[in-house]
Order: structure tokens, then C-alpha cells, then sequence
């Protein structure tokens, strides 16, 4: 049993064949397991009164080196960490931060036989003490009542495996960027002084928020020293030569940073992985920048050769992927504002190269591409892509940086460190949180709107309206009270997230974060408590498409049209369009966006600005998010949240996905790539806190047309203002999920010699030639 | 101003002349090949599809239709398209989209139009518009019309054209095409006349002369196995691209039996319904042998 498996992604056995080893040996039984626990809270009790500082220093210091993994046998660095039913972190875990406990986890103990009574006891008394003390459930005990039908209960009551919502806020921080470069350049030792300096430069700040950060650090150093006796105590066991040294070259490493700043390329790999695992953050900064001169000065000794650190890169990588945190492990390189261009453009090819070997979905390569970058990076960029790589994603930083200036409120320089966040939130590299908070379904936005306030079953509660569909006279009616229940919902997501900092602030400084980020240290306050120099966050917004496909759809078939009256709109959709054949063909068929069509184009466009102003305006307006804005990214939350949404206007069936970010309806785009990417620049792209777009090619056109189409269509979009790219190269597999699911793939068109047909047109066994003729 | 009848309009068309392109399918072609790939597109007029696959029996074409083309009986939808008087009822009535009409007029401004929406790709591709068909020359006046105003809009033009109008016509033309994608289909005579229903002197006759008077030319052959995969054919194709420097390229089309569920579709007879797809390894074979002739400037079509 590994503690970590409640929260896991994926599974054992989709490590097989990889170099990656998946450590599901846990370090504690659970009679350890609960002794930590129980040592853990007795911690908390002691200190529940204490500053937060010391609280969280305390409490971390209770939690490792108990809560790290062991070394496994290919790693190349340490640094491995369990998840535990109880627990503190800095950043999150399922969605929350601070002080967590799995309740769930409890439960299932509490009802297990296998349990004795007297464990059981204890379980118990510790889920009791924790009931009201955890961040998220407190976050969630005081939030207003009102705004609690919203975002959480839907007026019903509390639903963990999901119901239909409008809006939602969590209480979590995402996104946290840390200052590597300051890591590694004073090192653990160096930054113990920096902070005691600082406390002696700024008497007039709490002295507490200076010792918390020490203890916290000192935590650190005491678990590279437990690294540093496993190291040894492994490479006593060791009988292979090769991998003895490898471990005594780890154990050195690890007692040298407990008193020295790293020297070398796989010295400060090692800082920067165990800080970051410890710290909790999820992200790994502009890696080729903060790594570049380690890597150099090791290549020029004759320490280091490219396969070398390609080798060193691929543990590195092997521990992200351990992570399963397949949203996050941002690694950034290229782009302006770096402080070695140039010899971080030499280690970006490496980085490239390494990802290209190891082929898997983490680390989130980024590649920040500028007017003047080296040609070589973007060829190395499109040869990883075409290989179906699907990284580095590419970030255009001209036509990124104006909008970050605007949104941010910041001067360009300051915007030079931009950094894309976990789906693809902007933020600024150790210099301003941003994290997304909120979630608003659009989708589910337009069904409160057209069913007086609730969802198609008529059982949750959306939105403040009480007006339907057939209370619309015009579309603008309906619009407008769209308008105003985007905005009531984006107000209430907005003042949560403001709420949930403050009760973090009380439980926790956020120690690791507030020594590498910019501010904190001389204001003497933590990164969401006023230290930095600004605070940020974001509404996620998901089914935006959907919702405006959807807006379209009723304006022109039911206002202009005429074609389906109100109440029968309405009717089809709650019937999810079951005897409503005729309906569902109108409402199917009608315009979509993705196509360059200007009106539905439109459409997405003012619902894409409205959500967009409406989450600017609150920039300000609550403590700790001076700027707020929109992001419309892209993971899995788009089908999940379908799930809990009845049937669009679109035609979409209840139930199935929302739209990805601001992409098409899957397969409704069918006028080829130009007309989508001319789709997709109608959306401006300077009002928003980050928004991706999502292109498939075929292995044949993107490998083999490279030059006479692949880089004319990227230099179009990016050359028109397009501000980030993620490339899917297809294959095979599209064909036989186009058998499947043709309704999918409308815009899939197969070129057979001279001329092209879509697919899903042609005869089954036609169908089947193709694939067999295509597969070998 | 002129209309067009098109049956397709394709854009980020990559495989009809150089870069990123915009192809409009005109419909009509005086010829008839056993083979064509595009049987949709031969008849001028508008013509009734039917994708059998996604028709569900529901029986509403059979109600709207005045002319009694569709009858549904156990064996299923049938139609008798011969019946049929394109007034398009049983279309709208089709829920499932499995009716559809092949044919439909533009104007070319408003042509124009859609085709200038990709204007920055043809510029950083070196792309821009194809007049494709069924066979454009078919349409004359309105396809001229449609060249002219694309050059004058700065756009590189293609004409991909079975070689079989009048010459005048191609004289008159020339001056707005950049690129002509030319097709040679059969060298001999009485069989050209077999197998598409035409004679080839006027084909080779203008050939000649837009290779005499500066028009660049893609020749493109089909091979069609068993009916012009033979050695007096390759022969002409690569004396042709040895006589005519302006054939800048030479592209073999290989055969694929695609057409035969597009002619089903719209009631037609397929005659090739036996012939297989030529297969890449065959594919080589034919280079070779066209390269052990000497053919010059062979690209992959």
C-alpha cells in the first residue's frame, strides 16, 4: 500500500517498459502511518496558537523526512515524496492547500474490519480534531451562504463525485514559480544568512516571519542528510560497480548543499528538485536560463558531455513524471528576458533532445519564441513535434507580453519574465502568483439562464435569474441576462478566492515560497499576504464554444430564423432531443465556429471579450488580487464538467464534453486549418491571463510539407498575432478512432494519390482499405 | 456579373499546385473516364446524393417528393435519380444529412471572397487559387472572369484542365494563369477515344501550344493499370518532357478505387469496379521505368 495511490493518476502498470520507476513501496506501515499522524497533529496542538510562520514550520518539520520516498534503482537524484491522509503543503493537493486531511481515506478505515477497535479509536480522534481545522474545510464553513448554493451545494447539498455548477471556487494556489537562480547562487546555507540579514536590515518587520523560514529551511537540510545516509546505506548494498558510485556521488551531493552552494550542472539539479519537492511548487522556471552556466563551465572542465547531461535531464524528467502531476511540471525555455541568452539557448537543445528521448507527458515543455530567436531552436522544436512529441508547446512572446502588461498592470520589463502556468495560466516567474481559482461553466451559465436560474434537471441551482427562454422577447433580452449572471457568478468566485488567502494566511506563511519570491523577505509578509509586489488570480473557463455556438444558434434559429419557437427549444433540450429529430438537425447544422464564418465567428468572439472584461473589472476590487482576469486553458475538467451539463443548443447531447478552451467543437470544423486558425484570431488576444489553442496535423503533412506548409501556416498565425500553439501530430490511431466515432471526425480528409475525400464519407470498406493501407 | 457551378469548394488545398491553395471544383467536363475519381462532377447540373450509410429509412424524403423519386421498401431507400427535378425538398427533409445536392451557383465576387480569407497563407507559401473540376474550361467565360480577378488581386492562379476546349480559348486565358496542371491520359488515339470518349489531337494540339507560348505546365498522368500502363505512353510522356521545357513538372497519379462508392452515391455505374488500387510498390515501378526512359523533371503527383 503506497499512501500516495488515493491521489493517483495513472498506475503501476503504465510504467512498463519505461526507464521510469514507479515507487509504490511505502515508507511507513500503517501503524507508522499512524503515529506520524498522530505526532503531526499533537505539533499542530502545540502550536495552534503560535505566528504562522512557526506553525508551518513546525508542522513541516514534523512531516520529513517521513513523508519522502526512498532512492529507487535507476534514480539519479533524490527526491521522491508520498502524499499522507494528513498533511500540510504550500501549494495543493486535489484541489487543497494548507492543512488537508483525506476524510475519505478515514472513512474507508473507520469501516474496515481488518482495523482494530483500538486503531480505530485513534482514527477517529483524529479525524474529530481535524473536522473544522483543515484550510479547505474551514474556507468552506464560513463561506456566505447565498454564494455556497453557487459554487458548491447547487442549493441540493454537497455531491464529492460531482454535480452541475455554473461557477465554483476552490480554495488551492497554483502556479508557483521559484527563484532558481537565487537558489542556486546562494545556496541553502547562503540564503540561512540572506534571511537573517534581512530580519537584521528590517527590525521593524515580525521577527517570527524571519525564524519560520529558518527552521523551515533547516527542515531541509536535515532530509539531504537523510538522503545523503540512504545514498550510502544503498551503496554499502550495491554490488554493481557502476551504480555504487553513481549512489556515493548522490550521498556527497547531498551533504555538500547541506553546507555549500551547488558547483555543478548535477549539483544544482539536485537543489533545485529537493527544494522544490519540499516547497510543494509544481513548476521549474526558465530551466535553460538558471542551469545554463552550470552547464557550460561543466563542458569547458571536460565534466560533462551532451549525452551526459542528457542522461542527468532524463532522471531529472523520471522524477517529474513519478509526480503524476500531469497538469503541472512547467519546464520554460527560450524567450526574452533571460539572463544568458546564450548559453541557455545551447542547453535549451538539450533540454529539447531530452524530452524528445524520453517521450512522455511530463515535463510540460515550453518553448518561448521570439523575433531573432535562433533558427535551430525552432527546428529542433517542429523535429521533436513532428515526431509526436506533442512538446515543446510554442509561446509567441511578442504578441504575449503587451497583453501580460495590461492585464498584469506591470511595465515590460517586468513582463519579460512571463511564465505559462500548469494548462496555461500566465503568471510572472517569481514575482507574482496567479493562481486559477475559480471555474465557471458557460455552458451551464446559458442553462441557467434559458431555466430560470437551474440546471436541465431542474434540481440545481445555477444562476440568480428566475427568467426562462420564453420570457425573451429579443436575443438581446437574453443576452443581457447572461451578462448578469456572468458577472453576479465571476464577483462571488472572485471574493472566495480573495477569502480562501486570508484563511491561508492565518494557518500558513508559505515559508519556502516567501524566501524565493521577489518582495517578501524585505516586506516582511508572505506571497499572499501583500509581500510581493503584486497578487493575482483567475477565473477557468470551461465550454466557452459550447456556450457561444449555443447563443448563436438559439439567435438565429429561434430570433431570426424562426424555425423552432421557444418553448419547443427549451422542450428539445430537456428531453436531451429525444422526439425532437427535426430540432436536433436545425440545431446540429447550424453554423459553428472554427469555420471563418463571420457571424457565429462573432459570437464566440463577444462571449470570449465579455467574460474576459467582466473578470478585469474585479481586478482590485478584493484583498489579494490586484489584477484578475480569465484564462480558457485546456485539461480534462472540459468533459468532466460536461458530464453535469444538460444538452447545448448546439447540439451537443447532455453529457458530453464541453468545448476545449477556445478551440471548435471536435470535428465541427470543416473548412481546413486556414479558416480555423482565421477563426481563432478573432479572439483577441491581449484581454485575457492566457488562452491555448489546440492543432492536429497528420504525421504526412506536418513531416513531409514542413516547408511549404507547416511553417507558413505557424508564421501566419503567429505572424497575425497568434499567442501560443499546442501541436498534435496524428496518425494511424485517428483513423480507427475515425471507424468509431465518425461524428468526431468530420474534418479528417485522406489523400490517396491525387485527390482527397473525407473519410467518414467513404464506404465501410473503403474505410477499412485505407486504414489497412495507411497502417503498413 | 457571371455565376460559377461548382460541386466542392476546398480550402488549405495542398495537393493542386504549389503552397497552401484554394480549390474550386467546377462542375461539368466534356469527358468521360472510366476511371474519374470525381464522378460528381461530370454533369453540369445540380445532382441528388444519397450517403445509404446515414439514411435511417424515416421515409420523409418519400413524403416531400413531388416526382416520386425515393421509395422505401425492405430492402431499403432506393431512388431513381433519373426521376429526379432537383428541386431539393427531400433534402431539407433529411434529418440525418444523408440527401445532399452536388452542384451550386456562386457568384464570383462572392467566390472571390472566401478565397481572399487565406490570402497571408498563399503569401508565405507561394500558394494561392485553383479553378479545378470536373473541367473549369467547361465554364469559360465565368472562369476567366474568376482568374482575372484573383490576378488582380495579386493571387497565383492555377488551371487544372483535361487540355480539351478550344485553343482560342486557351489563348484567350493564358494570360491569367500562372500554372496550368495539365492532364495526359493516353498517348494512343482510338483508345484515348475508348476510354474517355473524345479524341486526344486537340488535347496534344494545346498542349503544344500553351508549352510554345510561355504557359508553365504540371503535366499530370494518370496510370491506370491495364488501360494506359503501357510502354507507348511512358514513351510519349517522356518525350514530352523532353521536347517542352515549359513542363516544369511531371506527376503520376497513380490509380485508387476511391470512386466507386462516390459513383453509388449518386446512382451511377461504376466500370472499373474490379480494378484495385495501384500500390506504392507499383507506384516505384512506374517511376523506375519512366526514369530508365529518360523522363525529365518527375515529381511525386
Amino acid at each position: 500500500m503506497y499512501w500516495k495511490e488515493k491521489y493517483k493518476t495513472r498506475t503501476v502498470d503504465q510504467y512498463e517498459g519505461y526507464d521510469t520507476i514507479y515507487n509504490n513501496i511505502p515508507r511507513l506501515d500503517f501503524a507508522e502511518l499512524l503515529d506520524h499522524m498522530e505526532a503531526f497533529t499533537e505539533v499542530h496542538k502545540k502550536y495552534r496558537n503560535a505566528h504562522p510562520a512557526i506553525r508551518e514550520a513546525e508542522c513541516f518539520d514534523a512531516q520529513f523526512p517521513q513523508m519522502m520516498l526512498g532512492i529507487m534503482p535507476n534514480d539519479l537524484f533524490c527526491g521522491r515524496a508520498d502524499i499522507f491522509p494528513l498533511g500540510m503543503n504550500a501549494q495543493y493537493i486535489n484541489n487543497e492547500w494548507g492543512f488537508v486531511m483525506n476524510f475519505e481515506w478515514f472513512d474507508g478505515k473507520l469501516e474496515d474490519e481488518s482495523v482494530s477497535e483500538k486503531d480505530r479509536r485513534r482514527l477517529l480522534a483524529l479525524r474529530e480534531y481535524w473536522s473544522d481545522k483543515t484550510s479547505s474545510m474551514r474556507y468552506l464553513n464560513e463561506m456566505d451562504p447565498v454564494e455556497k448554493e453557487y459554487l458548491i451545494t447547487g442549493g441540493v447539498g454537497f455531491d464529492p463525485n460531482g454535480q452541475p455548477q455554473a461557477a465554483s471556487a476552490s480554495s488551492r494556489v497554483a502556479g508557483i514559480f521559484l527563484d532558481y537562480e537565487k537558489l542556486l547562487s546562494y545556496g541553502l546555507a547562503g540564503l540561512m544568512r540572506l534571511i537573517s540579514d534581512k530580519q537584521a536590515e528590517h527590525p521593524e518587520n515580525d521577527p517570527l516571519f524571519y525564524e519560520g523560514m529558518k527552521i523551515q529551511l533547516g527542515t531541509v537540510i536535515k532530509t539531504l542528510k537523510w538522503y545523503a545516509e540512504e545514498a550510502a546505506r544503498l551503496a554499502g548494498e550495491e554490488e554493481n560497480e557502476f551504480r555504487r558510485d553513481e549512489l556515493l556521488e548522490m550521498e556527497r551531493i547531498c551533504r555538500k548543499l547541506v553546507t555549500e552552494k551547488p558547483e555543478s550542472f548535477r549539483e544544482a539539479i539536485q537543489l533545485v528538485i529537493i527544494y522544490t519537492i519540499m516547497d510543494g511548487a509544481r513548476e521549474w522556471g526558465r530551466m535553460d536560463d538558471y542551469l545554463a552556466l552550470y552547464y557550460k563551465e561543466d563542458m569547458e572542465k571536460g565534466q560533462l558531455d551532451e549525452e551526459e547531461a542528457i542522461r542527468l535531464l532524463s532522471g531529472f524528467w523520471r522524477l517529474m513524471i513519478v509526480k503524476e502531476q500531469i497538469t503541472d511540471d512547467r519546464v520554460i525555455i527560450g524567450g526574452l528576458g533571460r539572463k544568458h541568452p546564450k548559453e541557455a539557448d545551447v542547453l535549451a537543445m538539450v533540454i529539447m533532445e531530452t524530452s524528445r528521448r524520453v517521450k512522455d507527458i511530463v515535463p510540460q515543455l515550453t518553448l518561448r519564441m521570439y523575433h531573432g530567436m535562433k533558427p535551430e531552436l525552432y527546428e529542433k522544436a517542429l523535429e521533436c513535434i513532428g515526431e509526436g512529441v506533442t512538446f515543446p508547446m510554442l509561446y509567441q512572446d511578442e504578441n504575449i507580453i503587451p497583453g501580460i502588461q495590461k492585464v498584469f498592470g506591470i511595465s515590460y520589463e517586468e513582463a519579460l519574465d512571463w511564465m505559462p502556468l500548469g494548462c496555461g495560466e500566465f503568471t510572472v516567474n517569481h514575482r507574482i502568483i496567479a493562481s486559477p481559482n475559480g471555474v465557471m461553466n458557460l455552458a451551464n451559465v446559458l442553462w441557467g439562464t434559458i431555466n430560470g436560474g437551474y440546471d436541465s434537471t431542474n434540481r440545481y441551482l445555477l444562476t440568480p435569474n428566475r427568467t426562462f427562454l420564453t420570457d425573451y422577447d429579443t436575443f438581446e433580452d437574453l443576452w443581457k441576462t447572461y451578462c448578469d449572471n456572468v458577472e453576479y457568478l465571476v464577483n462571488i468566485t472572485v471574493k472566495n478566492h480573495s477569502r480562501g488567502y486570508a484563511v491561508i494566511a492565518e494557518d500558513m506563511s508559505l515559508n519556502l515560497h516567501n524566501i524565493l519570491y521577489d518582495g517578501c523577505l524585505d516586506t516582511g509578509k508572505g506571497v499572499i499576504n501583500g509581500g510581493t509586489s503584486k497578487c493575482a488570480g483567475s477565473d477557468e473557463i470551461y465550454g466557452l464554444v459550447t456556450c457561444s455556438d449555443s447563443l448563436y444558434a438559439i439567435k438565429k434559429l429561434v430570433y431570426e430564423d424562426r424555425v423552432i419557437d421557444r418553448e419547443t427549444m427549451l422542450a428539445a433540450l430537456k428531453a436531451d432531443f429525444a422526439g425532437y429529430e427535426k430540432e436536433y438537425s436545425l440545431m446540429l447544422h447550424a453554423d459553428k465556429f472554427g469555420n471563418d464564418l463571420k457571424e457565429v465567428d462573432e459570437m464566440m468572439a463577444a462571449v470570449h471579450e465579455q467574460i474576459s472584461f467582466s473578470t478585469l473589472a474585479l481586478s482590485g476590487k478584493y484583498f489579494g488580487l490586484d489584477a484578475h482576469g480569465m484564462v480558457n486553458i485546456n485539461n480534462r475538467e472540459n468533459t468532466v464538467r460536461g458530464r453535469f451539463t444538460g444538452a447545448t443548443p448546439d447540439g451537443r447531447r447532455a453529457g458530453e464534453s464541453l468545448t476545449n478552451a477556445n478551440n471548435p467543437t471536435s470535428g465541427m470544423d470543416k473548412n481546413g486549418v486556414t479558416a480555423f486558425i482565421n477563426s481563432l484570431l478573432k479572439a483577441r488576444g491581449d484581454i485575457h491571463f492566457g488562452v491555448v489553442q489546440n492543432m492536429k496535423f497528420s504525421k504526412d503533412t506536418f513531416n513531409h510539407m514542413r516547408e511549404t506548409v507547416i511553417r507558413p501556416v505557424l508564421d501566419s498565425y503567429f505572424g497575425r498575432g497568434g499567442t501560443q500553439a499546442m501541436i498534435t501530430v496524428i496518425g494511424r490511431e485517428d483513423l480507427e478512432n475515425a471507424r468509431k466515432h465518425p461524428e468526431k471526425y468530420s474534418n479528417l480528409i485522406v489523400r490517396v494519390g491525387g485527390f482527397s475525400a473525407r473519410y467518414i464519407e467513404l464506404d465501410d470498406d473503403i474505410q477499412l482499405d485505407i486504414l489497412n493501407r495507411t497502417l503498413n | 456579373m457571371a455565376d460559377l457551378q461548382i460541386f466542392d469548394l476546398q480550402r488549405f488545398a495542398l495537393h493542386d499546385g504549389p503552397g497552401i491553395r484554394t480549390t474550386i471544383f467546377v462542375k461539368g467536363c466534356p469527358l468521360d473516364c472510366l476511371w474519374c475519381h470525381n464522378p460528381e462532377s461530370k454533369k453540369y447540373q445540380t445532382q441528388l446524393s444519397c450517403l445509404y450509410k446515414n439514411c435511417v429509412l424515416c421515409g420523409r424524403c418519400v413524403e416531400v417528393c413531388p416526382e416520386s423519386v425515393h421509395w422505401i421498401d425492405r430492402e431499403g431507400h432506393h431512388i431513381d435519380y433519373s426521376r429526379c427535378v432537383r428541386c431539393g425538398k427531400c433534402v431539407d427533409a433529411c434529418y440525418q444529412k444523408a440527401l445532399r445536392l452536388y452542384g451550386r451557383r456562386y457568384g464570383i465576387e462572392e467566390l472571390l471572397q472566401i478565397v481572399l480569407k487565406d490570402r497571408d497563407f498563399y503569401e508565405r507559401s507561394g500558394g494561392g487559387i485553383t479553378l479545378s473540376g470536373g473541367e473549369p474550361m467547361s465554364q469559360f467565360q465565368s472562369v476567366k472572369e474568376m482568374l482575372r480577378r484573383a490576378k488582380g488581386e495579386g493571387l497565383h492562379t492555377c488551371l487544372d484542365t483535361c487540355g480539351y476546349a478550344k485553343t482560342e480559348q486557351y489563348a484567350e486565358i493564358m494570360e491569367y494563369v500562372d500554372l496550368f496542371l495539365y492532364d495526359y491520359k493516353i498517348t494512343c488515339s482510338k483508345k484515348h477515344i475508348e476510354y474517355t470518349g473524345v479524341d486526344n489531337a486537340l488535347i496534344k494540339h494545346n498542349l503544344k501550344f500553351i508549352c510554345e507560348n510561355g504557359g508553365k505546365v504540371f503535366l499530370r498522368c494518370p496510370i491506370i493499370p491495364g488501360i494506359n500502363d503501357e510502354e507507348e505512353h511512358f514513351q510519349a510522356i517522356t518525350e514530352l518532357s523532353v521536347r517542352f521545357a515549359n513542363i516544369l513538372q511531371v506527376n503520376i497519379m497513380a490509380y485508387h478505387d476511391m470512386a466507386k462508392s462516390k459513383a453509388a452515391q449518386i446512382g451511377a455505374d461504376y466500370p472499373l469496379a474490379r480494378l484495385e488500387t495501384v500500390e506504392k510498390e507499383q507506384k516505384e515501378k512506374i517511376y523506375e521505368r519512366l526514369e530508365m526512359l529518360g523522363c525529365l523533371r518527375l515529381c511525386e503527383g
